[in-house]
């Protein structure tokens, strides 16, 4: 007898495992969106059954062909699939009302646990888990950003999606920790990025080994590569500033990436952290400037290094516009960080809110393609924009540190350079 | 005379450097002007702290801006 679900083939498996996702996430949402988890459930159990008929068939064409299987039987199949598996979805959609998005991600779940364990499955398995665990995150983020999409450009435009404190706040009513955590979600999700940064890097470095493996490696490579980068312009000094500009870099990289996990957001993407953390440079780098100068030399370096009458008759002036450009720099990292994290989080959050009207509007074959096309595809611009941006803020706390070196102290006045 | 091409250290520094010019540019006067605009809520000035560190902004901006082209061409 064929039994699909207790085999040990790569199907068997599959549908198997997608059909304990499908579960899983239909008992998360069943007490707060049961139509939404109903919806998972159905187009998980129609994309199941097409795969069984569907090796059914493949078996009658192939196995028992040589037996002479009747005509009957394979037409009996067919019919029966296309009455269970089309028949079934059209009648959800379109008498029983099942939502289409979370419909078509139940769908969706076998088809691509069976993508995932194919190509993956052979590279590693802690990948295929954690790709996996993705998609299980996305689904229900997505229903909901959909819906939280269309109600914010009802209301006021919005300008996020719902991640999971949101969620979590939606279906926990009246939990203080829980209040206060989506009050201050950049807070908590700054300090998730933290904890994920030293948890990866206790995990990366935790048995350092002379032949290292591939994460101890990866590591140290992305470690080397910053020092060669930074050892270029602090040359002597990279010992005693490379701990700083590598924890920056490492916790900005952190916590722009974070964002890309469905559910999860940047803390970058508002103003309040990229403040913070370009402060916590600014007053380090001033500082660094009074420990190497001293307090006279950098009060020299503030007033722009005046050496003859007029560079001293010019000090009222100078002053003012050497410390606006002092002060600039901190407000400029701060800006160029949050507007190009939070630009990345707008263009997902406008096409999601296409995606909402589409659904609203019925046009559900339309609500597809941007629902999950263009989002990975931006998805994928910000892993690259967070690296980017990540590698500039350090980049640049290196270059403003190598300005307030003792050697610069007369190529700043932009006369000579003092080697 | 051959330009030779900047090397990795060099062009990232060069990327860094010459993309905050336009904000640079943008916020110093920005950043003056509700600077002279608190100094003069404070000492009872207004408006002239701000407009005076509102023009002064202009040429911090451009001064920074001056020192960051030369500081992106400096070779390591």
């Amino acid at each position: 007898m064929d039994r699909p679900f207790l085999g040990k083939d790569l199907l068997s498996r599959s549908l198997r495992i997608s059909w304990v996702l499908a579960l899983a996430l239909t008992a998360l949402l069943l007490p707060s969106r049961p139509s939404v988890a109903l919806a998972i459930a159905a187009g998980q159990l129609i994309a199941s059954s097409n795969f069984v008929f569907l090796r059914t068939l493949v078996k009658l064409f192939t196995e028992k062909r040589s037996a002479g299987v009747p005509q009957g039987r394979i037409l009996f199949i067919v019919f029966a699939k296309f009455l269970f598996v089309y028949g079934g979805a059209f009648a959800l959609i379109r008498v029983a009302g099942v939502a289409f998005a979370p419909f078509s991600i139940g769908l969706g779940l076998p088809l691509l646990t069976l993508f995932l364990k194919s190509t993956i499955a052979n590279v590693a398995k802690p990948a295929a888990f954690i790709l996996l665990t993705l998609v299980a995150l996305t689904a229900p983020t997505l229903c909901l950003a959909a819906e939280h999409a269309a109600a914010a450009h009802a209301e006021e435009g919005g300008s996020e999606l719902p991640n999971w404190l949101v969620i979590l706040h939606d279906w926990v009513h009246g939990n203080p920790v829980v209040d206060w955590l989506n009050a201050n979600q950049i807070l908590a999700f700054a300090w998730i990025g933290g904890l994920a940064f030293l948890a990866f890097s206790w995990f990366a470095m935790r048995k350092p080994k002379m032949v290292p493996g591939q994460l101890q490696n990866g590591l140290e490579w992305i470690i080397e590569s910053m020092e060669d980068i930074c050892g270029g312009m602090l040359g002597k000094h990279l010992d005693r500033y490379f701990p700083f500009i590598g924890a920056v870099f490492f916790y900005i990289l952190t916590i722009n990436l974070i964002g890309i996990f469905p559910g999860m957001k940047s803390s970058t993407s508002s103003l309040d952290l990229t403040l913070a953390l370009a402060l916590i440079v600014f007053l380090y780098v001033q500082f660094s400037g009074i420990k190497n100068l001293g307090l006279l030399g950098y009060l020299d370096h503030l007033a722009g290094s005046p050496r003859d009458a007029i560079g001293f008759a010019m000090l009222p002036v100078m002053i003012p516009v050497h410390v606006l450009g002092e002060l600039v720099k901190p407000v400029s990292l701060s800006c160029r960080l949050f507007g190009n994290i939070f630009g990345e989080d707008t263009l997902i959050v406008v096409f999601v809110g296409v995606a909402a009207m589409c659904l609203k509007a019925s046009l559900t074959l339309l609500a597809v393609p941007p629902l999950m096309g263009i989002t990975a595809l931006f998805m994928l611009l910000q892993t690259l924009t967070s690296i980017v941006q990540a590698l500039i803020f350090s980049l640049l706390t290196t270059v403003y540190l190598y300005m307030m070196l003792p050697h610069e102290e007369h190529a700043h006045g932009e006369t000579e350079h003092a080697h | 005379m051959t330009e030779k091409p900047p090397n990795k250290v060099t062009a990232w520094r060069q990327v860094g450097l010459l993309s905050s010019i336009p904000f640079i540019l943008a916020l110093a006067p920005i950043v003056g002007y509700f600077l002279g605009k608190y100094l003069d809520t404070k000492f009872r000035t207004s408006p002239w702290l701000g407009i005076i560190l509102l023009i002064l902004g202009f040429f911090a901006g451009v001064r920074e801006t001056i020192n960051i082209v030369k500081l992106s061409q400096r070779e390591d």
